[in-house]
Order: C-alpha cells, then sequence, then structure tokens
C-alpha cells in the first residue's frame, strides 16, 4: 500500500530523509527549551543571535501594547516582568521564534536573489490580475506583509497578529500577571480582535486560492515569495505554519523535503527548492524512492 | 485590529453564505451551499453543526470569545470543499456564533491520484456494504459465506454446502480456465456471474495475513453496481410468538457480525490506509470477538436445530478419512500459528461409514480446534481411522493435559467448559457434536488420562 514507487531497498523507517527529518525535529526540540533559558539571561551578546533578540524584541513589544490598552504610560519594569511571563508560554515563544526565522528566511533570499521580501513575482500577478476578489485579497495580503517587514525590522509584533489561540493565551498571562485589572479590557481586546484582517489569515486564504490559480508557481519560493510560500506549503502539508518554518531553517532540510514533496512538488523541484533556501546544503539523499503519499504519510507520523 | 498597524478593511468580506450558531452548537440557520453540505455531513438544519472542522472553529471561537478566521475542509456527497470560514462570536449574549463563509472551492473528486482515492473509497464501500461476502482459506477454498440478497442466497447455500473447495467452483468466470484458482492478484476486481442472480457482480479478495499476504486466507466480496431486485415483502410474518435465535436471530445477527470482522480486517490488514499499531492491535481484539460472537450464534442456532423434534440428518455413504483431511485442511493456519503439527490419515486412506459428511465435518473441526486450543505448543494432534466390525472410527488425540475421570463425565455436557474461560469457546461445541453424532446412528465419546492427552472418537456405523 506504499505510493506509488517503488520502496527503497533501505528499511522505510532507515531511510534517510526520515532519519535527517528525525535529527531536525529533536534539534528542534532541544532548541527551544534553550532559547527560553537564553531570553531569560538578560545580555543577549553570549548568543549574539539576531533570532533571539528579535524574538525578544517582540515579545517586549507584545508586552508593551498589552499594557497600553488605555493610553497610559506603560512602566518599563511591569513591561519586562510580563514580557517575561510571556516568554514561558512555550507556544508563544515558539510562535515568535518561527516569525524571526521567516524574517531572516526572506532577508536571506533578498541578499542572494534579490527577492523582494514583501512584494514577490506572483504576489504582484495575483494583485493585478482576475477575478477581482484574489486581486483584492492579495492587495489586502501585500498591505499586511509591509506591515510585518516593517514590523520586524522594528523588532516588533502587532498584538492583532497573533493567531486567536496566541492572542487568548497572552490576555490570560496579562489577567494572571495583574490580577487586579478591570475586566473591561480585556473584553474589550477580544472583541477588538479580528484573525481574519492578520496576515497569517490572509496569507493562507490566498495560499487557497493559489492553488487553483497558479498550482506549482506558489510552490517555487522564487515566485511566491518566502511568505507565500511558506503558507502554501503549511496548508497543502496539514503542518502548522511554524512547523514549516522551522523546517525550512533545518541545516538539513529533510523535513522541508518531505514537505514539498508532500505538497505535490517532483522530487528534482523539491531539492531545487531546498538548495534555494541554502544553497550549501547538504541535502540527504534518497527524495527519488519518495511517493508524495508516503511523503504526507512520514510528516503525519512525526507529528505524533 | 487592536493595536498597531493600520486597520485592515478585510473583516468585512462579502460572505458566500452566512449561518448561525447556537449555543448548543446547532447551526440554526444556513444559507447554500452551507446547507447542503450540513445535510451531507448527516446533519440537518436545527441539528448539531455536522461538518467536523466547522464545528471545531465555532466551538473554538465561541470558547475564546475571539473572532476566528480559519481554513477548513470538509467533504460532500460527491465533492471536496475546502474554504475559508470566518466564525463571530455573539457578543449580544447569545452564548453561539455567526459563521461566514469567505471562500469556497467544491472539487469534483476525479483527477488522476484522486481518482483513484475516490475508486479505492467507492472500493472500500463494496467490502464495508458487501452483498456477499466469504471467508476463504490461504488456497481459495471456502469457510463461510454470507450474503443479505435475495438473488444470492443460493450461492450462500451451495458455498455453506461445499465448504472446502475453491470458490471459482461456485462462480463462473468468463474466459477462467477450469481447475485451481488463479493467484489472487488476478482473480481481484475479476467480473462473475452467479447462478441464480441476473446480475454483473465484481469479486475482490482482500489477503489476510503478514507478511505474506493471503497467507492468512482471504475475505471474498462480490459486489454488483445494479440495484438487487425487489423482494416481496408480502409474505407471511413467523407464527411462533417468540423469534427462535436459531431460525430468526441467527441470520440477523450474522450479517452485521460478519461486517463488524469484514471492517476490522480491513483496519487490521491496513486496506484503507497506514494506521498504527496499537489500532491494528484494537481491530485484531474486534476480530476475534466477532468471531467469538459469530462462533456463539452458530452454536446456538445449532443447538437448537440439533434439539428440536423434528431434526434429521440425511444419511449416507461417506468417507471419513476425506472429512478429516478437509477438517486438518482448514484448521492448517490455526494449528501452525500455534506450532502445533496436524497429523491426518494419509491421502488415499478411505474409511467409509454412514453419515452426513457436513455434519462429520462439524464435528472434527471442532474436535480438531479444541485439540489445538488446548495442546502445549509444538505439539502433535492426530487423527486416526480405524475400523471395528460395524463400526467406523476416527479419533483425534492430543498431547495436552487431558481430563479426569469427574471432567470426563461433564464434558460433554451443555455449556460446560471445565472451568474455562476467555478462549472464545462458547461451551456447546461438544455437546452438539454428540447430539449430532447420536442423530446419525453414533456416538462421540472421549477417554483420557490426566497427563496423557485427551482422545475424542466418532463412532458411526461403517458400510463397504
Amino acid at each position: 500500500m506504499s505510493g506509488p514507487r517503488a520502496p527503497s531497498q533501505a528499511e522505510p523507517a532507515d531511510h534517510p530523509l526520515r532519519a535527517a527529518m528525525a535529527r531536525g525535529d529533536r534539534l528542534h526540540a532541544r532548541s527551544s527549551p534553550a532559547l527560553h533559558r537564553l531570553l531569560a539571561v538578560e545580555d543577549h551578546s553570549l548568543l549574539g543571535e539576531a533570532v533571539v533578540a528579535q524574538v525578544g524584541g517582540m515579545l517586549a513589544d507584545l508586552s508593551r501594547q498589552l499594557l497600553a490598552t488605555d493610553g497610559r504610560e506603560v512602566d518599563t519594569a511591569t513591561s519586562a516582568a510580563l514580557a517575561a511571563r510571556l516568554a514561558e508560554s512555550e507556544a508563544l515563544r515558539d510562535h515568535c521564534h518561527a516569525l524571526a526565522l521567516e524574517w531572516r528566511l526572506a532577508l536571506g533570499l533578498e541578499a542572494e536573489r534579490a527577492l523582494d521580501p514583501v512584494l514577490s513575482p506572483l504576489i504582484q500577478s495575483l494583485v493585478a490580475g482576475i477575478p477581482a476578489e484574489t486581486s483584492a485579497l492579495a492587495m489586502a495580503a501585500l498591505g499586511a506583509q509591509a506591515r510585518f517587514a516593517q514590523a520586524q525590522r522594528r523588532m516588533a509584533l502587532p498584538l492583532g497578529e497573533l493567531p486567536a489561540e496566541l492572542f487568548h493565551a497572552a490576555l490570560l498571562i496579562l489577567r494572571n500577571a495583574l490580577p487586579g485589572e478591570p475586566e473591561g479590557r480585556e473584553a474589550r481586546l477580544r472583541r477588538d480582535y479580528e484573525e481574519g484582517s492578520g496576515r497569517l489569515a490572509l496569507l493562507g486564504r490566498l495560499a487557497g486560492e493559489t492553488g487553483d490559480l497558479l498550482g506549482g508557481a506558489a510552490l517555487a519560493v522564487e515566485e511566491a515569495g518566502v511568505a507565500l510560500w511558506l503558507s502554501v506549503l503549511a496548508i497543502r502539508t496539514g503542518e502548522t505554519r511554524e512547523r514549516t518554518i522551522f523546517a525550512a531553517s533545518d541545516r538539513e532540510l529533510g523535513r522541508l523535503m518531505l514537505a514539498l514533496r508532500a505538497a505535490g512538488a517532483a522530487p528534482a523541484e523539491a531539492e531545487r527548492q531546498a538548495l534555494m533556501i541554502r544553497p550549501d546544503a547538504q541535502l540527504p539523499r534518497g527524495l527519488h524512492d519518495v511517493g508524495t503519499r508516503e511523503a504526507a504519510q512520514w510528516l503525519a507520523e512525526a507529528r505524533r | 485590529m487592536a493595536c498597531g498597524g493600520a486597520p485592515v478593511s478585510q473583516a468585512s468580506v462579502p460572505y458566500l453564505a452566512t449561518g448561525r450558531v447556537d449555543r448548543e452548537g446547532r447551526l440554526v440557520e444556513a444559507d447554500e451551499p452551507l446547507a447542503t453540505l450540513q445535510r451531507e455531513n448527516g446533519g440537518e438544519i436545527g441539528g448539531t453543526l455536522a461538518i467536523p472542522e466547522l464545528r471545531n472553529i465555532a466551538t473554538r471561537a465561541v470558547e475564546l470569545g475571539l473572532r476566528m478566521s480559519r481554513s477548513f475542509n470538509a467533504l460532500g456527497r460527491e465533492e471536496r470543499i475546502s474554504g475559508w470560514i470566518e466564525a463571530i462570536p455573539d457578543y449580544a449574549g447569545g452564548g453561539g456564533c455567526l459563521l461566514g463563509i469567505a471562500s469556497w472551492r467544491a472539487e469534483a473528486v476525479q483527477r488522476g491520484e484522486e481518482e483513484q482515492q475516490l475508486a479505492r473509497v467507492r472500493r472500500e464501500l463494496d467490502r464495508a456494504l458487501p452483498e456477499f461476502s466469504a471467508r476463504l482459506d490461504r488456497n481459495q477454498g471456502v469457510l463461510t459465506a454470507a450474503s443479505d440478497a435475495a438473488d444470492m442466497a443460493e450461492l450462500a447455500a451451495d458455498m455453506a454446502a461445499g465448504v472446502g473447495r475453491p470458490w471459482t467452483d461456485f462462480v463462473t468466470l468468463p474466459g477462467a480456465i477450469e481447475g485451481q484458482p488463479l493467484h489472487w492478484r488476478l482473480l481481484d476486481g475479476a467480473a462473475c456471474e452467479v447462478a441464480g442472480s441476473a446480475r454483473r457482480w465484481t469479486a475482490w479478495l482482500d489477503p489476510l495475513g503478514m507478511p505474506e499476504p493471503g497467507s492468512d486466507g482471504f475475505v471474498l466480496t462480490l459486489a454488483s453496481e445494479q440495484a438487487a431486485p425487489e423482494v416481496d415483502r408480502t409474505a407471511p410474518a413467523a407464527s411462533s410468538a417468540i423469534p427462535s435465535l436459531g431460525e430468526e436471530l441467527a441470520p440477523a445477527l450474522r450479517e452485521p457480525i460478519d461486517r463488524v470482522i469484514t471492517q476490522a480486517e480491513a483496519i487490521r490488514s491496513r486496506l484503507a490506509g497506514p494506521v498504527a499499531d496499537i489500532y491494528a492491535g484494537y481491530a485484531g481484539d474486534m476480530i476475534d470477538a466477532g468471531q467469538h460472537l459469530l462462533a456463539l450464534i452458530e452454536d446456538i442456532a445449532d443447538l437448537e436445530g440439533v434439539d428440536a423434534p423434528d431434526f434429521t440428518v440425511a444419511l449416507v455413504r461417506i468417507d471419513l478419512g476425506e472429512a478429516a483431511r478437509q477438517a486438518c485442511g482448514i484448521l492448517g493456519v490455526r494449528a501452525q500459528g500455534r506450532g502445533i503439527v496436524l497429523v491426518p490419515p494419509v491421502p488415499g486412506e478411505s474409511l467409509w461409514a454412514r453419515g452426513e459428511f457436513r455434519r462429520v465435518l462439524q464435528i472434527l473441526i471442532n474436535l480438531i480446534g479444541n485439540a489445538i486450543a488446548y495442546s502445549p505448543e509444538d505439539s502433535q494432534v492426530w487423527i486416526r481411522l480405524d475400523r471395528d466390525g460395524y463400526r467406523a472410527r476416527v479419533t483425534v488425540a492430543d498431547q495436552g493435559r487431558g481430563l479426569n475421570a469427574a471432567e470426563q463425565a461433564r464434558v460433554f455436557d451443555k455449556f460446560e467448559r471445565l472451568g474455562r474461560s476467555g478462549d472464545g469457546g462458547s461451551g456447546l461445541g461438544l455437546h452438539i457434536g454428540r447430539r449430532l453424532a447420536r442423530a446419525m446412528e453414533g456416538d462421540l465419546t472421549v477417554e483420557s488420562a490426566p497427563g496423557q492427552g485427551a482422545r475424542f472418537t466418532l463412532t458411526l456405523s461403517a458400510v463397504d
């Protein structure tokens, strides 16, 4: 019942791609608590990583926004304490970590391939194209992406850009951190929240549309741009977008190649995409024996 | 948006359709195509929101009190739907939420790989709701057959009477060669004709057993795209007030249990796609439990039959050697599984007696099955023939722990389990066996000493 291709001579469990994927996953599992520790120390010079600073910046920005909703002055100590509590949430950490990695990926492709982090060829053609609804959607996504780029450059993250579950988690952290706060503020924050106007929702919707309109181009990062490409890949493989970003930031790119394969890319195209993301990567071999369904199955098994 | 960034007007997307979910999770209002999708998922307007992913999103939005905007996938009757939905909690205090469909793509599931997938789903359905199904041994010989279609009853009856013969003997495979059945892969999906049915049938063979598919036999299902002929439902109802398990309930119970077993087999053998080992294990438990139930029903139905005053057997000249060899063939796989070697009479060795072949086979299968179940692993079970004047005897001897005198006295009693439980036995097999043997003017007896194994002997009248 395997895919249309003959299975490789190796045992499926020992396939080099699966092993690479497992190694990547283990590394990520270890990196998240480490990141937590890194965020807990105030001096980031030892780590020196732009990513860590970026994540810290986003969490601090979220904390400021949570506290500043009444337009009052935010006292630095309270804000820093709240940021530290936000950093304790694995989900929030992972989300910010993923966004920071996404942004680095976009900057890397801009440097090496002259790919605009905001306006990609595909978005451009969608904005200019028909039908009008898709064009309007692409325009809205383009605006959201431009604001994201701006915010990332300032190491910021608008609160309303958080997915609903994380927005909720942030509000709970606020509630527990400042028990005396009036309830009305949280209720107002909830009421004003609009997941559908966030960048991730707009990209997600656009990713769905491009499935019909543009087929293969959406799986080519140099066409779709990093942001839309990640959303397309996540939707087509059923993975979270965060996980897709971690896969694209992994050294061996095993998971990314399997995801591309599962999303329908031909083996050679998946390898080309992986090399586009990381030109010096030592790609694990054996993708040519893996069918799309098998790749999807392996991803699903690794998710458990 | 709450903070940061310019507000986007995307929230006011013109929705393709809207719906309203109340506090209890019921879809109380819905435009098309949402309403149709709800019905195609088995729900109704005013009933629980039945589209799984939409239900999750709606529940979440209400729980969090947040407007959510998510992609969703759903299955309609003939289409796969993917789209985007916004769920807006009812802040006015109603407790439910509004659903707005922002995009909706319906894809007829029929292109390339998807067409194959659809074909597979259809095939699964055929398997799940077969009008005819049978279990085969690894040589494609019939073990059991069941059908709920009137025009297939004849085939089911023929197969039941011809247990052990290849299934291809009972149907017409246009263009097939007479004799041994072909490799199962060549027969899987074959068109066939059935005596008594005007419909065209397709045969599906699902191999059982690992690692060699088919090493534990097969599930044969026959499916037809044509509807079953109308059955005359004006037949007079049975007159007896209390339904008899044997005549009325057993056929009705057999069919759903057969389906459970067939389905569980499909899961265990991963026919519907890969499943984790633990679920394959659960499916195995379902099969065991189903088979136990089935055996119990058969036994109770048999018991009613043999206890009935008008029970008769058709006594003809039969070969006990052939019956013993067939019984060993049917149970060979089970014996192998426990490392037990069955030693039947050598081919060509015959002993002629007066009896009904089907009943003798039933008794021998029961005796050998018990011997396999209660013998130590890596032991042997012998089936011996001998004749003593007018008596023809077939003896099943095992190397189990044997029975003491008190146990020997009780072993033929109804529902006697000799203290065993949880092994799938009903405690009826030997009781029925003895009744059958006596109905055939013979007897079923036991000789044993503790530690020496047990010897069950079926005695019938010998004929030349």
